[in-house]
């Protein structure tokens, strides 16, 4: 049997949104859908690796991910929450993280201790230029949130949600998720400007 | 800066740096902002720390690229995509093919074998005969034509004799008569 990858034609003049390429997707589509894959791909991937504090498990949840879209395409099409595709997609990503991590709880728990362990060293040892310093500081210093603050920081940054959305897809009050925003922020200000090793 | 769960105004603080605030609550709090300049500076503060991080942040990507992880992401996600759609068009053709062999269903074949045994029975029994009051007769063939037999051969006669043991039968009569024919013919041209 011949299975054909469709293009389906578009009405002159009309959007391409996320809603469009998922519904066309849904259709049989898959230029449509590579498309909306691309659109998010480097803010996913990112806001994952942020998230997970790994690359290679940032790619493992990038694609579960992607199947997970694939298997409840349907869901979506029929009835979309607010923030659209995008929430959508940046909330399984984040489920399907926090389900890794909750998997993988003592494993997690137990290369936090080393990767403490190691990079305290290694800012000891190494003399990097203060551009890069800083930068490493700052990633050191978004490792050092806790799972919620640093949630609701990366999916404001990397998703550009606005707060409500966020909010909504974290199921949490907008005080809440605001509450977690500021914490966050603030413990960012204080770690980057005490010494890394305190 | 204090807590926001504390203190609700920092939520508001951060909805208004954040353009989210509805036209009412954001008109009320810039009357507030004019007035209250602790509030100004709280407003600053955060201002300045939204900065600094999304400066932050987008220095933090541009020092990591991730190109090559990003291209692998996306090849393996394209490849998970048409994997999907072939999988879905598989499962959607067959259906078509799936219903006719289902036409047939699956419990007519042991009804059909029992039903051709009860009719097999049904005509064996039938196929015996029966007396006045119902019961089974004993099958009586001696009207049932027999194949013909060979008489034993007699010492007189260089050629066998054929008797037939079938006398009713038309047909059976003509070719005993046909044989007999052709055994004189054979002793003649003995």
């Amino acid at each position: 049997m011949a299975v054909t990858f469709v293009r389906t034609t578009e009405p002159a003049g009309e959007q391409l949104t996320d809603e469009l390429l998922a519904r066309r997707l849904r259709d049989g589509d898959v230029i449509a859908g590579e498309s909306l894959a691309r659109r998010y791909s480097e803010q996913l991937l990112r806001y994952l690796q942020r998230l997970t504090r790994s690359e290679q498990v940032a790619e493992d949840v990038y694609q579960q991910t992607w199947l997970s879209v694939l298997e409840h395409l349907d869901k979506f099409t029929s009835g979309a929450g607010p923030g659209g595709f995008k929430a959508w997609l940046f909330r399984i990503a984040t489920n399907k993280s926090n389900d890794l991590w909750r998997s993988k709880g003592r494993e997690h728990r137990a290369y936090d201790g080393l990767r403490l362990v190691t990079e305290t060293e290694a800012a000891d040892a190494a003399a990097v230029p203060e551009t890069a310093e800083h930068v490493e500081k700052l990633r050191w210093a978004i490792d050092q949130l806790p799972d919620s603050q640093r949630q609701v920081l990366l999916l404001r940054y990397y998703s550009e949600m606005k707060f409500v959305e966020i909010a909504e897809m974290l199921g949490c009050p907008l005080n809440t998720a605001l509450g977690r925003m500021h914490k966050a922020m603030v413990r960012l200000k204080q770690l980057l400007e005490e010494p890394r090793t305190a | 800066m204090n807590d926001v769960d504390d203190n609700p105004e920092q939520a508001q603080l951060l909805l208004y740096l954040a353009n989210e605030m509805p036209p009412a609550p954001r008109q009320a709090l810039e009357k507030r902002l004019e007035a209250d300049a602790d509030l100004r500076d709280h407003l600053a503060a955060l201002r300045e720390a939204d900065s600094s991080l999304n400066q932050g942040l987008a220095g933090l990507d541009a020092a990591e690229p991730i190109e090559v992880r990003l291209r692998s992401a996306e090849r393996e996600t394209v490849r998970s995509l048409r994997q999907w759609h072939i999988d879905r068009s598989i499962n959607q053709t067959p259906q078509s093919a799936r219903l006719r062999v289902r036409r047939v269903p699956f419990w007519l074949y042991p009804l059909t074998a029992a039903a051709v045994v009860l009719v097999g029975l049904g005509l064996w029994y039938l196929s015996f005969d029966r007396n006045a009051d119902g019961t089974l007769a004993h099958h009586d063939d001696s009207d049932t034509p027999r194949m013909p037999v060979w008489d034993a051969p007699d010492d007189n006669e260089a050629a066998p004799d054929i008797e037939l043991a079938v006398r009713d039968s038309d047909s059976f009569g003509e070719l005993e008569e046909e044989m007999s024919k052709l055994i004189a013919l054979s002793r003649a041209l003995q």
